[in-house]
């Protein structure tokens, strides 16, 4: 597997209507915690292939905008589209039944990674497979071995998460994430729980998924990663989309007060990979 | 009722002559002990899942069964089933009675072990799972009960050692058991001392075994190795899907 | 017999007992059958019929169990019994509390083994005539002597928990009380010296003494309280000899007056002097009854013409 740096992205073109279909769209999503408004009107449209990073202070929403579209939470009021369906209007969210198909089209990957503890990093990865029930065995276990090639780790298929790295599991979550062939993958802030060198491990495998078309909408404080494989930053402040466009615009001198002080820190000293 | 002449150093009791009648009492004792304990982990799981469940009177029914029976002394539960129901029209066997009192009793301890353990399983893997497109059922079959049954492993094995005890309680019901032989040979005998420590010992000798059985399932858990042959045959076909010479792992 | 009012038992069993008395007699177990021929195995009205089921604790030398066989001295008076009536016998192994309940939910036909019969007691079962008596006696440690109550004074005095001699000994000036959990546990610490005397069931001690020689434990009977002893202290009437008998559910009459002409019959034919001697009681002491008893049972479960049966 290729460690180093990936091929840059070329960008499909937003202002173009003919252009890939929108996966995930959010229309005026709100979202309240009791009295608080954690999403206070979010708008979002993500086409197929496009990768979306989505930056901003902790605790600015960012995590629940992610769990409003897989339906871990339900909206207050707004619009959530998943592949051209209705998944949330007004308040109204799918139901049991829905809700677990829905769950089957969009894959997320946790910041604690939430492998089952119990079986090996080839059972995890095989378990959406298999109680689907439509795959065979056989099928599965072979997909599954796939997968964990495909994140560099074949050779851990019959290991225990308990006994792999913090990047490993990691990288396992993410091809469990991807064994149900999601129409777009969700990440939570992927490598915030692990240190520089699994970090790295992990975001190679994340550039790696973004040239091969996947489309993904990553949570995440790496603005390296977010500079070099997305196609835009959206940077969320307070429960608002602050600014949302092309990375270097955000990063670098957006019009946005907030952003220009979350990114200071990186406009003047860089992230350390160059 | 004079004792024959074998004796044994400090033991004075013929026990030759009682092994028939001690032999069938541990067979009552393991009678009930068993047939209880699979019930009580039965109501015990049920209890629990109520408790977790979304409607609030199946909770609160839990709820109310579970801090009754936890507070009713076992005794209690015995007579109340055996004789009272009896005054009431309900007159149960002596192992029907014997069994439900000792299933009712410890199905309330056992919920909450249950429970402890359904909840130790960290939420976010159950979160992992939904966002897999897991039914509710699938998350609690497959992700959960799995990991809960390795938690709760050394405090039920607790409370089965603690229910083969007290079936000793039994003996007001005319159960026929260990203890009642115990208390047969010691008013005929005499010898108390001695007769309760052999009893005492034979009790040991039932009890020390299970908690040896609990020990060693555990650690076969805590390694992973596949208990069941569906699995045991999945692992073999991931082996087999694995590049050649790609060693580690489960053996 | 000590046996005769382990009171909270008996408080436990009365609260239970009140929707058993309310409930009476509305079982369906109705045998019908005719008069009982003394040749014959007739429907007694037991719940197998042809068989009586009987509740006992393993209490040697009074009951106990054996390969199915019934051991003892009530199990011998009951065991020939059952034979006159042409009866089988089923026997359940059970505790003390446990046989009171057997007989008042009428799980079993009769309960034996030390039962006193008290008022409380008759009111929610029938007694059979008393098949013998028992007067008081002591177990003491070796070279201890006691023959009346005041000779227990300044004593150390052990009982078993629930006995009606608890109260009793705690009135006995300068007496302390030890109270185990049961007799072998008594017997125990009285050899080791703990207690000078045992307030026990009599035959207990004669029995005991043939089970384990070499400790020394001498016996004596208990002369019972005056009246003017009974006066200054009224629990001293647990001191007093008192009526023992067999316990039978209150639907099962037919049952208890088939018993009592047997029980009758064995008194008058020396069968009862047999059976005490063997196991070790006087009969003069165990066979006639002391005044006063006729008049506590006209009270409660017997007719004014009803005298208690006695030896000549």
């Amino acid at each position: 597997m290729n460690v180093g740096k990936a091929e840059p992205h070329v960008a499909p073109d937003h202002s173009d209507p003919a252009g890939p279909p929108v996966v995930v769209r959010v229309e005026k999503l709100v979202k309240r915690f009791g009295d608080t408004r954690v999403l206070d009107g979010i708008d979002l449209a993500i086409r197929r292939g496009e990768v979306v990073s989505l930056m901003g202070q902790s605790g600015g929403g960012k995590t629940t905008l992610l769990r409003c579209i897989n339906l871990l939470e339900e909206p207050t009021a707004g619009t959530v589209e998943v592949g051209g369906e209705v998944v949330s209007q007004d308040g109204e969210s799918l139901h049991r039944a829905s809700r677990v198909q829905l769950r089957q089209r969009v894959g997320m990957v946790f910041q604690s990674f939430n492998l089952f503890q119990h079986l090996t990093a080839a059972e995890n990865v095989a378990l959406p497979l298999l109680r689907v029930g439509k795959v065979d065995r056989a099928d599965a276990v072979r997909r599954a071995v796939d997968l964990l090639a495909r994140v560099g780790l074949a050779d851990k298929a019959l290991e225990l998460p308990a006994r792999l790295s913090g990047g490993q599991q990691q990288r396992v979550a993410i091809a469990r994430a991807l064994a149900l062939r999601p129409v777009a993958l969700l990440f939570d802030e992927p490598t915030s729980a692990l240190d520089p060198e699994s970090s790295q491990e992990v975001l190679s495998v994340m550039r790696e998924l973004s040239t091969e078309g996947i489309t993904m909408l990553v949570s995440t404080h790496e603005v390296g990663f977010a500079l070099d494989a997305s196609d835009q930053i959206v940077f969320i402040d307070r429960g608002k989309v602050a600014h949302a466009g092309a990375p270097r615009d955000v990063v670098f001198g957006s019009a946005s007060e907030r952003a220009r002080e979350f990114f200071a820190g990186f406009v003047r000293y860089g992230n350390g990979n160059g | 009722m004079p004792d024959h002449l074998a004796s044994f150093g400090p033991f004075r009791v013929d026990w030759i002559s009682w092994a028939p009648t001690l032999g069938n009492g541990i067979l009552k004792t393991l009678e009930f002990t068993f047939a209880s304990f699979v019930g009580a982990v039965v109501a015990g799981l049920l209890l629990a899942l109520m408790r977790e469940s979304s409607v609030p009177p199946v909770r609160w029914l839990a709820r109310i069964y579970t801090e009754i029976f936890k507070n009713l002394p076992l005794l209690t539960e015995i007579f109340l089933v055996y004789f009272g129901l009896a005054s009431l029209g309900l007159r149960l066997s002596v192992f029907e009675a014997g069994c439900a009192s000792l299933i009712v009793f410890y199905a309330a301890y056992l919920s909450e072990i249950f429970r402890g353990g359904l909840q130790g399983i960290a939420a976010g893997q159950r979160e992992a799972a939904h966002a897999l497109g897991l039914s509710e059922r699938e998350v609690l079959t497959r992700v959960v009960v799995p990991q809960a049954v390795r938690l709760v492993l050394p405090a039920t094995t607790t409370m089965l050692v603690d229910m083969l005890k007290s079936t000793s309680l039994l003996i007001t019901i005319s159960a026929a058991e260990l203890m009642t032989v115990g208390q047969l040979i010691a008013s005929t005998t005499f010898r108390a001392m001695e007769v309760y420590f052999v009893i005492g010992v034979v009790y040991f000798a039932m009890c020390y075994p299970l908690s040896m059985v609990s020990l060693w399932l555990e650690r076969r858990l805590k390694a992973g190795t596949p208990l069941s042959p569906r699995r045991r045959h999945l692992i073999a076909q991931v082996r087999l899907a694995m590049p050649a010479g790609a060693a580690g792992g489960l053996r | 017999m000590a046996r005769s009012g382990r009171t909270w038992p008996l408080a436990l069993l009365l609260a239970m007992c009140v929707p058993v008395a309310a409930c009476a007699s509305t079982s369906a177990a109705s045998n019908s059958g005719t008069s009982t021929a003394a040749g014959s195995a007739s429907n007694l009205g037991t719940i197998t019929p042809g068989t009586i089921t009987v509740a006992v604790e393993p209490y040697m030398p009074y009951t106990t169990e054996q390969n199915g066989q019934l051991i003892g001295l009530d199990s011998d008076i009951f065991n020939y019994i059952a034979q006159q009536l042409h009866q089988k016998i089923n026997v359940v192994v059970t505790n003390f509390a446990g046989m009171l309940s057997d007989v008042q939910t009428r799980r079993v036909d009769v309960s034996i083994g030390g039962i006193a019969w008290s008022q409380a007691r008759a009111q929610v079962g029938l007694f059979t005539d008393p098949p013998y008596y028992s007067p008081v006696a002591l177990a003491e440690e070796h070279g201890v002597h006691v023959t009346s109550i005041a000779d227990l004074q300044g004593k150390s005095v052990g009982t078993v928990t629930g006995y009606i001699f608890v109260n009793a000994i705690r009135q006995i000036p300068g007496a302390t009380l030890h109270a185990y959990q049961d007799a072998p546990s008594a017997f125990t610490d009285l050899s080791d010296g703990r207690v000078n005397a045992l307030v026990i069931d009599t035959l207990l001690v004669i029995y005991q003494a043939k089970q384990d020689s070499g400790t020394g434990i001498t016996s004596d009977y208990l002369a019972p309280p005056t009246a003017s002893q009974l006066a200054a202290h009224p629990g001293y009437s647990a001191f007093e000899p008192y009526m023992t008998g067999f316990y039978i559910p209150r639907q099962e009459a037919r049952l208890d007056s088939a018993m009592n002409t047997v029980i009758r019959q064995m008194y008058a034919n020396g069968e009862l002097v047999k059976l005490l001697t063997k196991w070790g009681a006087k009969p003069d002491l165990f066979l006639k009854p002391s005044p006063g008893m006729a008049q506590q049972r006209h009270a409660t479960d017997r007719p004014a013409s009803w005298t208690p049966p006695s030896v000549p």
